[in-house]
């Protein structure tokens, strides 16, 4: 019998954490063994390759899965995928309105006031592009809130100056993703409302 | 809306699942490996297609977990073998019938590759 190599084995270990907690609990265990009978009779390449083709594809349908409590397929499914297109073209429009709108700001206001402001902008923002994927995919409160908010965070790490400053803003942060998911939970309401009037 | 799905059709990898469970209790690898020996080399499912499609597979009830061990003595005992139920046995039969169909009509339109040959010969 071939060798086998435990670092493969452990770096499987520690991809396959990138599977939901859920889906882990059950399968986990069988998953790595069956990775290790694979290296048992394989080339140690041939097996890394069909691994790498297979994770992003089962990666993305069991995050999903778990997102609509474990009904649907990801190519089933074409307004989801609407959602998440619109979610990361909002999350990339978020991305320059906040450059723009921070360096237009702090020329005519201070920096504080600059700041706040901006933060209540991205804040409206989000709120908006949220209420309407909310009605638009009413399943959608958890993916378009932490889309958005990952790319506008990131515009926010850009704006400012020196190592550092954006952990003291977490109150900013925080409010963000609390008006993400405002906005996400009142279209996922409204879009309810809307269902049963329409019953 | 799964139900709905298999009684349309199966995918390849779903297919093949069934065919390796329709002769005896498997575990996940050795399914793998008679999925790809059934399938000439065409089915290779790595681990996370294999156990998401028997996660899925064991909810729509076409498959069942077994805890008879065909050989108990030089198992490893983590494993889990898993069996076809009547409806998993029912789905392959009506996939299995629907290829047939397909088969025999492609053969009275003379589209298999090689019939026409056949047909000259004779």
């Amino acid at each position: 019998m071939k060798k086998i190599n435990n670092k493969a084995i452990r770096i499987y270990s520690l991809l396959l954490n990138l599977y939901p907690r859920s889906y882990l609990k059950e399968y986990k265990n069988l998953m790595v063994q069956t990775f290790r009978n694979m290296l048992e009779d394989n080339n140690d390449f041939k097996v890394w390759l069909r691994v790498a083709k297979e994770l992003p594809v089962n990666l993305l349908d069991e995050h999903l899965e778990n997102i609509k409590g474990g009904t649907m397929k990801l190519k089933n499914n074409s307004r989801l995928i609407i959602a998440i297109l619109i979610s990361i073209l909002s999350g990339v429009v978020g991305f320059f309105l906040s450059f723009l709108i921070g360096e237009g700001l702090m020329e005519v206001l201070s920096d504080e006031m600059a700041m706040l402001l901006m933060f209540v902008g991205i804040s409206i923002y989000n709120f908006a592009i949220c209420l309407f994927l909310g009605i638009f995919y009413p399943k959608s409160i958890w993916f378009c809130s932490f889309l958005i908010n990952i790319i506008v965070w990131a515009a926010l790490i850009g704006n400012l100056k020196g190592p550092g400053e954006f952990v003291d803003l977490w109150y900013g942060w925080t409010a963000l993703i609390i008006f993400a998911f405002a906005g996400s939970y009142t279209g996922l309401m409204l879009s309810r409302k809307k269902s049963i009037q329409n019953a | 809306m799964r139900q709905k799905q298999y009684s349309q059709t199966l995918t390849p990898s779903v297919f093949y699942i069934l065919l390796a469970l329709c002769d005896k209790e498997r575990h996940g690898y050795g399914i793998m490996k008679q999925a790809e020996y059934d399938s000439n080399g065409k089915i290779e499912m790595g681990p996370g297609t294999l156990y998401g499609n028997i996660k899925r597979m064991l909810k729509d009830k076409l498959i069942e977990e077994t805890y008879e061990r065909p050989d108990s003595i030089s198992d490893d005992e983590r494993r889990k073998y898993y069996r076809l139920t009547e409806l998993g046995r029912k789905k392959l039969s009506m996939e299995l019938e629907r290829y047939n169909s397909a088969v025999k009509l492609a053969r009275r339109r003379n589209l298999l590759p090689g019939m026409e040959l056949l047909k000259l010969s004779r």
